[in-house]
């Protein structure tokens, strides 16, 4: 049969995104000692720098959970990699890249996200690297579609929430995405877009929100005074949302039967805080529970208005909005049941914001 | 929570199912383009769909012939009574609608006007038609008028007039003043209804946070064949208790009337009106209310002028334009109504709407953010700050992430791709004013609900947006804004739509199921 070319190391996938870049990296661990001996000096470094830390500077992060190992792509096997840093430090990237003379490897970099346009000039200019520039949603159709066409480690990749509302009995259940079309792909990042997938060749963007990762984080710091995605979660994790907002209850007294609205659904979020009264009585705890509830019940409403639309009973959410964000998940499978009465299923992937990233780097495999 | 009892006569329009294809729709708008096209006149002649369909742009406003046959007020009644007759007098007081009206059954009263004049649609059924008022002639005759006036005299409720919709945030309430009050009626008016007339129409402000829209009066109208104005006022709901408190001090329960309420506040309140205040609510769903308050004075008009308006040109300050719109044929209409928080409706006719659904991200959810984000403390200082506001400091746009249009989907630089994105960086945090926190949080709220009633309509198939509640009050950028986002994003197919009583069509609504019930209810 035909052997594809062999590429050049390394390997690599870029998403750079609003908030975050991701990187995508292939340790190859079937290298000969003929071909140690051959390896460059710049590419050995990069290796052992990437696979023997798991911080990178100081912002930089590689996630070890996730690492899918004795993976066999394009004939070589090896271990695939997931770091990810702020978008903010792109700059010093392109300067390291500069410095460890990249270039006269003479890879290709794919890049996907829209950062693969806002930096190309700066790759050129800094990095002298050349960036094979790929769309965001393309990237992430395929690389959701390879990741749970291998699994994680033996393990599902895809996941959905039993009894989600119940501290004690929710559990994580996997779920069989073998026959994945058509889906509804929700993508929580900085912003939203929600594409329905019909094939793997097929898909369209329904719609988007610009109310997405970024506003939640934004509007967190801004109310708590939190620097951190994780800081804001954590305070998250400890406020009660019902102070912040006005409750059907609140100002119906109890239900509104006749549309179906139970008093303790959100009539408006943020409503209480008109009063200097309430203002001056809640936490910054509750003010960040308040905005996590307020973005993901919003996402979640839109995402099911569409799943209605196209008619598809399936929404599947990733994005890094998501990562260690259980209460959003949670969340967002129980209204997407409630509201849909058990029509809709919610499901999450473990990969959550790294399918451009993966996407972009099959690309430079398939690519001649 | 507690269940809520849903004590109230039900209304169609709870049905989920899609109504059938025949409902005659307004033509797209693209088709009349340029073209302008001046409202038929009143008894049957208008054709309701196709060759006279609407979605006209007038210039002139359309309702000139209501004007010009609205009658001149009473002139001075005369001394004398007979006191059983009162009501037949005051008819007979009341000048007639035409001059030389023909006796009979001819001279129609300005109610029956009102009804044939409205809009070509068929009377709307809470007008009530009066008998029609002989020219003078025998005592027999005018004995049997008498007779037949008294009867119709119970077809109405006792005065005052009032309907009420208490939500989440503001109480709407509207008051019908009657201008034809004779000076019998007068004399046996009872002390606190009196009070209260003049206490109402002869100030613009109640207490400390009442208010009286006065340029939203309707002058002149009749209801159940009474003349007065219309009068437009709202409170906090947070002074709903010294409102009840008010009512109980007043004697309001001696007055016996009933006290048509909607909103949430009409079930939650109800016990409070009942024990403070000895008033019986009689409650009404508040999303029927709306759909029939909006309905009527969409069908009487603004004083001569058209309720209904759109924005031509709503991004360019220089060109931007409010122009009239006709609402002749409303159906199918996609209704938001923007309170705390939003409910959209679709509506097929005037008996059957469905909620398709709502976002809890609404007014509410503007001013409690801006409070916490710049300290202000009510709508007005809100809004003022976000006039003086750059939202682009704060958002992160698709150029900031893309460094330019991102065009594969069609998403332009200047579009909002992360609201307050920029906010995770102290640097930007400390560089932007509180001006700029407002006008973001008002174009965050406003684009989402934009958004999402745009998917609605699409869903459902309707072009027409109409944009209420009291978000929208005294708010020019937001409906600038959701003007511009409905054109944009849907390239031209969806229209929005504004209506100048905004947040009252509940309490409208609630007034004229007031007008239903006969006196001794």
């Amino acid at each position: 049969g035909s052997v594809k070319a062999a590429k050049i190391f390394p390997w690599f996938g870029l998403d750079i995104g609003g908030t975050l870049v991701k990187l995508v990296y292939f340790e190859p661990k079937d290298i000969t000692a003929e071909e140690e001996e051959e390896e460059v000096e710049n590419l050995k470094s990069i290796r052992k720098y990437l696979t023997s830390n798991v911080a990178y500077g100081s912002t930089g992060i590689r996630d070890v959970h996730l690492e899918l190992k004795d993976l066999t792509l394009c004939g070589r096997k090896g271990n695939l990699h997931f770091i990810r840093f702020p978008t903010h430090d792109m700059p010093a990237f392109i300067q390291m890249g500069s410095e460890k003379h990249f270039s006269s490897l003479h890879t290709t970099l794919c890049a996907t996200g829209g950062g693969a346009y806002k930096f190309e000039q700066d790759f050129r200019t800094v990095g002298d690297l050349q960036l094979c520039k790929l769309d965001e949603l393309d990237c992430l159709v395929k690389g959701v579609l390879y990741i749970d066409s291998v699994g994680f480690n033996g393990d599902s990749e895809c996941y959905y929430f039993e009894n989600p509302t119940d501290s004690e009995k929710c559990q994580k259940l996997p779920f069989n995405l073998e026959n994945p079309y058509p889906l509804l792909l929700v993508n929580i990042g900085s912003g939203v877009s929600i594409l329905a997938v019909y094939s793997k060749d097929n898909y369209k963007r329904v719609t988007g929100t610009s109310l997405g990762g970024g506003t939640f984080f934004g509007l967190c710091c801004l109310l708590t005074g939190c620097s951190t995605f994780e800081e804001a979660l954590e305070m998250a994790s400890l406020g009660d949302s019902t102070k912040v907002d006005k409750l059907v209850r609140d100002i119906y007294g109890g239900d509104y039967e006749r549309f179906g609205l139970p008093g303790w659904a959100v009539a408006s979020s943020f409503g209480n805080m008109m009063s200097k009264e309430k203002r001056e009585s809640v936490s910054k705890e509750d003010l960040a529970r308040a905005t996590l509830i307020t973005i993901t019940n919003n996402i979640g409403s839109i995402a099911r208005m569409c799943a209605l639309n196209e008619n598809i009973n399936r929404v599947v959410f990733v994005g890094n909005f998501l990562r260690i964000n259980t209460i959003s998940m949670r969340l967002l499978a129980y209204a997407l049941d409630y509201w849909s009465k058990g029509q809709l299923k919610a499901l999450f992937l473990e990969h959550e914001g790294y399918f451009g990233a993966v996407g972009a780097f099959l690309e430079l495999l398939n690519s001649a | 929570g507690s269940r809520v009892a849903w004590g109230v006569n039900g209304r169609p329009g709870t049905s989920s199912e899609r109504p059938g294809p025949s409902q005659s729709r307004c033509v797209p708008l693209a088709s009349l383009r340029g073209g302008g096209r001046i409202r038929k006149e009143m008894g049957g002649e208008w054709n309701g769909g196709g060759e006279g369909a609407c979605c006209c742009q007038h210039q002139a406003p359309p309702l000139t012939l209501q004007v010009t046959l609205n009658p001149a007020p009473p002139p001075n009644p005369p001394a004398a009574r007979r006191q059983r007759s009162e009501a037949a007098t005051a008819m007979e007081e009341r000048p007639r609608a035409q001059p030389g009206a023909q006796p009979a059954a001819a001279a129609p009263s300005g109610s029956l006007l009102n009804g044939l004049l409205h809009n070509g649609f068929h009377t709307p059924p809470l007008l009530r038609q009066e008998p029609p008022v002989p020219g003078h002639g025998s005592p027999a005759k005018k004995c049997r008028l008498r007779r037949r006036l008294d009867s119709g005299r119970r077809n109405r409720p006792p005065f005052p007039w009032f309907g009420m919709d208490i939500g989440g945030t503001l109480v709407k309430l509207v008051y019908f003043e009657p201008k034809d009050i004779t000076a019998e009626e007068e004399q046996e008016e009872v002390e606190n209804l009196k009070s209260i007339r003049k206490y109402l129409t002869s100030n613009t402000a109640y207490g400390k946070t009442g208010i009286r829209d006065v340029h939203l009066e309707l002058k002149n109208l009749t209801m159940c064949g009474r003349k007065g104005n219309l009068h437009f006022i709202r409170f906090p709901t947070s002074a709903m208790h010294r409102f009840i408190q008010m009512g109980s001090e007043k004697n309001f329960s001696s007055l016996h009337t009933t006290l048509c309420a909607t909103g949430g506040g009409a079930y939650k309140f109800e016990e409070d009106f009942r024990t403070i205040a000895d008033l019986q609510l009689h409650k009404l769903d508040e999303l029927d209310c709306l759909i029939q308050g909006l309905l009527y004075v969409d069908s009487v008009g603004y004083n001569g002028q058209p309720e209904c308006y759109y924005f031509e040109n709503p991004t360019d300050p220089e060109q931007c334009q409010k122009k009239p719109y006709c609402l002749d044929n409303p159906y199918p209409m996609l209704l938001v109504n923007i309170g705390s928080g939003v409910s959209i409706l679709a509506v097929y006719s005037k008996d059957n709407y469905k909620r398709v659904t709502g976002t809890s991200l609404g007014g509410g959810t503007f001013l409690g953010l801006c409070c916490l984000l710049t300290g202000c403390e009510t709508f007005e200082e809100a809004l003022e700050m976000a006039a003086k506001g750059d939202s682009t400091n704060v958002d992160k746009l698709v150029k900031d992430i893309y460094g330019g249009d991102y065009e594969r989907f069609g998403l332009q630089g200047s579009a909002v791709a992360s609201s307050f994105g920029h906010m995770m960086s102290k640097e930007k945090r400390d560089s932007i004013s509180k001006e700029d926190l407002a006008r973001a949080t008002l174009v965050t709220i406003t684009n989402n609900i934009g958004s999402i009633a745009r998917m609605c309509a699409l869903n459902e198939n309707i072009d027409r947006v109409v944009f209420v509640g009291n978000f929208l009050r005294i708010n020019m950028i937001s409906m600038k804004v959701l003007a511009y986002a409905m054109d944009y994003w849907s390239k031209g197919q969806l229209k929005a739509l504004f209506l100048e009583h905004e947040g009252y069509f509940g309490a409208v609504g609630a007034l004229l199921e007031l007008l239903k019930m006969p006196e001794n209810q």
